[in-house]
């Protein structure tokens, strides 16, 4: 009995699939129009917060797989460790490089709104932020979300620069820029009636829009600073849960927290330092494309990036600590407040637009959002590596391109957060590259397999210092291990047949790390199959 | 700040859903439950405090939002959760209306009306309460009641006044004229019993019948504190003196001088770690005997954490805490603390006569930024182990 019940649960720790070579995942086939998904934000948070914490205490398999160092892999990855084009995510700058001024545009069907007037036609008062949904002279729709005076161009900046290394990554993410406009543009459609914030409903005549607007952030010649934030083609139908699946959506059979994209998400979101990640920042859109009609899943809302925690600079602990988080709160009381708790740490806001963001203090392994996400707490390393390898991707050039699309008027601000930025980046691919072994982009060559060393591209190891232990195993012998040097392909043992190339990558002060790599040759044409970590 | 707020809106729903029932538009009343048994009355070594705890915290009823508002807390150690509503509204030349109507789960009532008109810095007007506690703790007077005479006494007090109060910055003054009525009878409790089956009306002072005063209250406060709803560093001293005059039946007179600071030492840059240190003093002036039911108390939630509320009474009282308050979340602080307090008849001529009585133990509080706080204490002493909760302001 116990014996079966330890084989189920090692069955269960692997991909519920074989993973295929491709690279689509092919989940755009047509479907029925899915009800809107309506989730309060409330509700939201006692799931995060309370309920999915506790489930996941009772999770036995789960807590037996931890135990057993056999955690659950991602189940939507392709052959090859990476996770094919899907509705969810699409590989761009890991796999294919965007040029700076792909990223600084973001989406590539990118569409600002025009010079104006804008006609708003909605108020949007609850929130944190205030906003007005507006239509310009194309008859584009827009968000516009403003910073406070107090801090101009905080949540504006966070938000854009965001969605742009999202966008870069893979996401999906709304149409979002930076906009600043005369207040005379806006102009409210007739009888358009809003909810104000003591919660009076009132005619929008322009006192009303300039009383709205009495607190936001203006540039220094008195024209609003906006984030406009296009609204998404389709039908909206509400958030998606990082846990579990939609059940009106035929296309989705992959339990959301085994998804790498969203457990990888967690690293990138660490980078970004995006505290705000949960489902009601999420939408689907049901679009049509192709003449198929199906849910696209996009990620929204990232004022509460970087060092943004929404209208004002983030404090000491944000990213460190849950809003709720037993452990430290534990940690504090076992030691009567001897330990020294991520908050209490002094910060000093240099820049009001960039607010507060971690460089060097910054431990990528320890960083948590303001809830627990269920895809994030299943992320292994391998779903970190992945998410590291993407954020390890993002060049000088491209960090300084999605900041630019930020707009901060002062210089200095600007190149303090791309430095921040970069460090970040470093640190992170730092952490993860001495976890999985950076070994990546295998492919054949003349020479046999070649691959490349993200630990030397970013620079975090030198060239002299990395050595390759290369084994061939066919499935009746184990050939004697070869080293070779960095820069070097794998030359490839002559005759056909399947093998295994067993890459341990060693170097000085890092750990002996491991790629398998799956080669089938026929007719001395070799092909890889099958990458493992 | 604003998405602490929403935050804490929300972690006040949850509070809810946990049983808790905590409202971010509460009117922060104390209350307190004991878990070790049902709860019964009033803390009277924090009467001024809770009577007048605009002074401390700023919540007064000139201040009340307009309209209907839900009051959630206490109407004292013991009194169980209390519920109501609150309304306020400028009737004329801007004179303030505003009255309160609670209830509790112990049956404490209390209602109150108040007219306030403010002048710049100064308020006056007058006001009326209604305050019924109908389970009220009785073990003896003095330092030495045995605990194992515990009874129950109901208590029903009428108020009628005029209440004066200039803010002067950190110092702030009140007077306050009045005519209270107050009747006894016996404890309405199925387990304990009344106080009159124990303690014959010739062995208590005041006995049972009903009494009549006139009062006369002056009081300073002195605020030097960084913040009214979660101190971290500096001090505050309250002074009051209370004349209390018997009028028709009640033939006795006496004058209550009250003394209270709060004094509080950072311990750390940023005041997670904080010394919080309370000590109080009263003393009845006079040689006619006070009623025991106005007679300060020991023991409870604030005072004495380890022992029964109001375990000790007498004509004076000597009570302070010393609180180590370390931060375990945002709003939550874990706490250890040492009280230490004794009852007099008269405090200059016995203070060395009777030991101290002492009480330590841990305990949790949870300061919201806009002043909602539920504490959690654990206290041991030589009368045993007691679990406090408690909803309401505190020091």
């Amino acid at each position: 009995m116990v014996i079966h019940l330890a084989l189920l649960l090692l069955l269960s720790a692997g991909p519920g699939t074989v993973p295929g070579t491709a690279w689509d995942a092919h989940d755009r086939t047509n479907i029925a129009e899915p009800h809107e998904r309506r989730i309060a934000e409330n509700y939201d948070f006692l799931l995060g917060t309370v309920f999915q914490p506790f489930f996941k205490l009772l999770d036995f398999p789960r807590d037996v797989r931890k135990l057993l160092r056999m955690p659950k892999q991602a189940e939507d990855i392709n052959a090859f460790d990476e996770v094919p084009n899907s509705t969810w995510f699409t590989n761009r700058n890991f796999l294919t490089p965007l040029s700076p001024d792909e990223i600084r545009r973001g989406p590539s069907n990118w569409n600002p709104p025009d010079a104006g007037p804008w006609t708003i036609i909605k108020c949007k008062t609850d929130g944190i932020s205030p906003g007005f949904q507006v239509r310009d002279g194309k008859g584009d729709v827009y968000l516009l979300k403003f910073d406070s005076s107090n801090y101009p161009e905080l949540t504006s900046g966070a938000e854009v620069v965001t969605s742009r290394f999202l966008y870069a990554a893979g996401y999906n993410v709304p149409l979002d820029s930076v906009v600043t406009f005369d207040r005379k543009i806006l102009v409210p459609k007739n009888d358009l009636q809003c909810t104000m914030p003591n919660g009076k409903k009132v005619s929008m005549s322009d006192g009303a829009i300039d009383h709205l607007l009495e607190d936001v952030g203006r540039t220094d010649d008195g024209r609003i600073r906006a984030m406009a934030s296009k609204y998404l083609d389709g039908v909206p139908k509400g958030p998606f849960s990082y846990m579990g699946l939609r059940n009106d959506d035929p296309n989705d059979k992959i339990a959301h927290e085994h998804r790498r994209e969203l457990r990888g998400l967690r690293v990138i979101a660490a980078f970004l330092n995006h505290v705000d990640v949960k489902q009601i920042n999420t939408l689907d859109m049901y679009v049509s494309d192709g003449g198929n009609k199906y849910l696209k899943h996009y990620l929204i809302d990232f004022g509460a990036a970087l060092g943004s925690a929404t209208l004002v600079p983030k404090e000491a602990g944000d990213g460190e600590e849950y809003f709720v988080d037993p452990g430290e709160m534990l940690k504090s009381a076992l030691t009567v407040g001897i330990y020294r708790r991520p908050d209490e740490r002094e910060i000093r806001v240099q820049y009001p637009s960039v607010g507060w963001l971690p460089s060097t203090d910054f431990k990528p392994e320890h960083w948590k959002g303001d809830e627990p996400i269920a895809a994030f707490e299943n992320m292994t390393d391998i779903d970190g590596y992945w998410g590291a390898k993407i954020v390890a991707s993002f060049t000088d050039e491209q960090i300084a391109a999605a900041v630019s699309a930020g707009e901060y008027s002062d210089p200095r601000a600007e190149h303090a957060l791309i430095d921040i930025l970069k460090q970040r980046r470093d640190r992170v691919a730092e952490y993860w590259f001495r976890k999985v072994a950076p070994l990546d982009h295998f492919r054949t060559t003349s020479e046999g397999i070649a691959f490349d060393d993200l630990a030397l591209i970013s620079k975090l190891d030198r060239p002299e210092n990395v050595k390759y232990n290369v084994t061939f195993a066919t499935q009746s012998s184990v050939a004697v291990p070869v080293t070779i040097q960095s820069g070097k392909a794998i030359a490839l043992p002559a005759g056909d047949g399947p093998f295994e190339l067993r890459v341990v990558r060693s170097s000085p002060g890092w750990p002996d790390l491991t790629a398998r790599v799956y080669v089938t040759q026929s007719g001395g044409v070799a092909t890889i199959t099958r990458i493992r970590r | 700040m604003v998405r602490k707020y929403a935050y804490l809106c929300r972690l006040g729903i949850l509070l809810l859903l946990c049983g808790i029932p905590i409202s971010s538009f509460a009117q922060y009343g104390p209350v307190a439950w004991p878990f070790h048994e049902i709860g019964k009355g009033l803390n009277r070594t924090f009467l001024y405090l809770d009577a007048h705890q605009y002074f401390m915290s700023g919540d007064n009823s000139s201040e009340a939002p307009i309209g209907f508002r839900p009051l959630f807390g206490g109407l004292g150690d013991g009194s169980g959760l209390a519920g109501g509503l609150q309304y306020s509204k400028p009737i004329v030349l801007g004179i303030r209306a505003t009255g309160n109507a609670e209830i509790s789960t112990y049956k404490y009532q209390k209602y109150t009306v108040a007219l306030t008109k403010r002048f710049r810095r100064f308020e006056t007007g007058p006001d009326f309460q209604y305050f019924s506690q109908p389970r009220q703790d009785f073990f003896g007077i003095g330092g030495n009641s045995v605990r194992t005479n515990r009874t129950m006494y109901a208590v029903n007090d009428h108020e009628y006044g005029w209440l004066n109060v200039a803010r002067l910055g950190k110092v702030q003054l009140l007077h306050e004229l009045q005519w209270r009525t107050y009747d006894i009878g016996p404890g309405r409790s199925p387990v304990v019993s009344p106080t009159q089956s124990k303690f014959p009306a010739t062995a208590l002072p005041g006995g049972y019948q009903g009494t009549q005063w006139l009062t006369n209250q002056v009081a300073a406060v002195f605020d030097f504190r960084d913040d009214k709803i979660d101190p971290r560093s500096g001090t505050a001293a309250e002074l009051s003196v209370t004349q209390w005059n018997g009028i028709a039946a009640t033939h006795a007179s006496f004058t209550g001088l009250r003394l209270v600071n709060v004094t509080y030492v950072p311990l750390s840059t940023k005041r997670f770690r904080v010394l919080a240190l309370r000590t109080e003093i009263d003393r009845s002036l006079g040689s006619d005997p006070i009623p025991f039911y106005l007679e300060p108390t020991l023991g409870g939630s604030g005072t004495l954490r380890g022992f029964l509320e109001y375990r000790f009474r007498d004509r004076d009282a000597l009570a302070g805490t010393a609180e180590y308050r370390y931060r375990m979340w945002r709003f939550v602080d874990g706490t250890v603390f040492a009280d230490f307090g004794q009852v007099y008849n008269n405090i200059l001529k016995q203070i060395g006569d009777y030991k101290l009585q002492a009480a330590g133990g841990v305990g949790i509080r949870v300061v919201a930024e806009h002043g909602l706080q539920f504490h959690l204490n654990i206290g041991q002493s030589r009368e045993g182990t007691h679990m406090y909760g408690s909803l309401g302001t505190s020091w």
